[in-house]
């Protein structure tokens, strides 16, 4: 009887090996190939200790987005690569949010250095926020290491989620009239974490307030 | 030395005597036993686990297969109390619809329709987050891709079609 337990649990643990590399999400959104492909990248993801949801999430982005199966395993396969990279930059302890915040942030262009930097300069706080807040003003035009700057130093500042979201308006608000943006993240930044330029009232002026549209309730921004 | 009460040592000889039972008691109890109802399934299966401790660890095993099977979005229903309500708008007058989609509702388009306000020129819908980095867009009439215009912008997504950004952090 014993003989026979033992066999059936090895059996069934077998099984379930190759069912934890599927995805019902993915069945009907992508064709077998492609589906095979995701799902083998994922797998590799989880061999490595990288999350495999970003991953998966991607492809479905990809298939709602109208790309071909193609360009999806080449999004999907590119992630991976960066979440690989984001891990090294932050570190084993990285969470989640980080490592696919800094996925991102290698995308938008920021080096793998930076990110190193940031981690260090942060001290052990969590870095996501200042990882998002860092590719969004590179999506708004600023130079990736001008970015990495500004944002290092509302992170030795110990900045939270208004600095941040201010940081952001701010610089939004002086692009749109007519500022460079580097030189807008740089003294935005200056602004935020105390040390005002002459002449730089203590508010930097009223950003932009979100309304009529935006998300709200608990999260950033 | 105390003097114990001879009350007391009349009841202990008393408790000490062999108690006579009647000789039909052991048939009519078996009898009983036997024509009590059948054990129910679970309580069935529970015995026959606690009898052999290696069908604990397969049943263990199946468990961890109907899990994976079930997939990640099993304990969607039952996660409230570890996300939380964000809402979610847009201005966009004169549009017949609008809809969320992001990672966390497999960026489906027909998942997360908004609502239109009264005067119809704001679309809204409120959600519930887990803690974490999500990425999501609008999809105005079911064709037309756009970004939360107030939330950080997330890198182009490979895809060529802009994306936004929120950070839900955890609740302590």
């Amino acid at each position: 009887m014993m003989r026979w337990t033992a066999g059936a649990l090895c059996a069934l643990l077998l099984a379930a090996t190759p069912l934890l590399g599927q995805d019902r999400r993915l069945d009907g959104r992508l064709d077998p190939t492609t589906r095979r492909a995701v799902l083998a990248l994922a797998d590799s993801a989880r061999a490595a200790g990288l999350p495999t949801e970003p991953l998966i999430q991607k492809a479905l982005e990809g298939e709602s987005k109208g790309a071909d199966g193609a360009r999806i395993v080449a999004a999907v396969h590119a992630l991976l690569g960066r979440l690989h990279a984001a891990r090294a930059a932050l570190g084993p302890g990285a969470s989640e949010a980080e490592l696919t915040a800094g996925a991102a942030a290698l995308y938008a262009g920021i080096a793998p250095a930076r990110l190193e930097r940031l981690r260090k300069a942060s001290h052990g706080a969590p870095l996501a926020l200042a990882l998002v807040a860092l590719s969004d003003l590179v999506q708004r035009g600023v130079p990736p290491d001008t970015a990495a700057v500004a944002i290092e130093a509302l992170t030795r500042a110990r900045s939270g989620e208004a600095e941040y979201r201010m940081l952001r308006q701010l610089v939004d608000q002086d692009i749109r009239t007519g500022a460079a943006p580097a030189a807008a993240a740089l003294e935005r930044a200056r602004l935020i974490t105390g040390a005002r330029p002459p002449g730089v009232p203590p508010d930097g002026g009223s950003g932009p307030q979100p309304s009529g549209s935006g998300a709200s309730g608990g999260g950033w921004p | 030395m105390i003097d114990r009460d001879p009350l007391l040592d009349r009841v202990i000889a008393e408790l000490k005597q062999p108690i006579e039972v009647d000789p039909a008691a052991r048939k009519r109890l078996l009898d009983a036993t036997r024509a009590s109802p059948p054990r129910s399934l679970p309580g069935a299966v529970a015995a026959a686990l606690w009898r052999r401790p290696a069908l604990v660890a397969l049943a263990a095993a199946a468990g961890i297969v109907l899990a994976v099977l079930a997939g990640p979005g099993a304990d969607e229903e039952g996660g409230e109390r570890w996300t939380t309500p964000v809402r979610f708008a847009l201005a966009a007058p004169a549009v017949r619809g609008v809809a969320l989609v992001g990672d966390f509702n497999d960026w489906d388009p027909k998942a997360t329709p908004l609502e239109p306000s009264g005067s119809g020129d704001e679309w809204a819908v409120t959600v519930r987050l887990r803690p974490g980095r999500h990425a999501y867009a609008f999809v105005v009439d079911g064709t037309r891709w756009v970004p939360d215009p107030t939330a950080p912008r997330a890198p182009d997504d490979g895809f060529g079609v802009p994306s936004s950004v929120i950070l839900i952090p955890e609740r302590l």
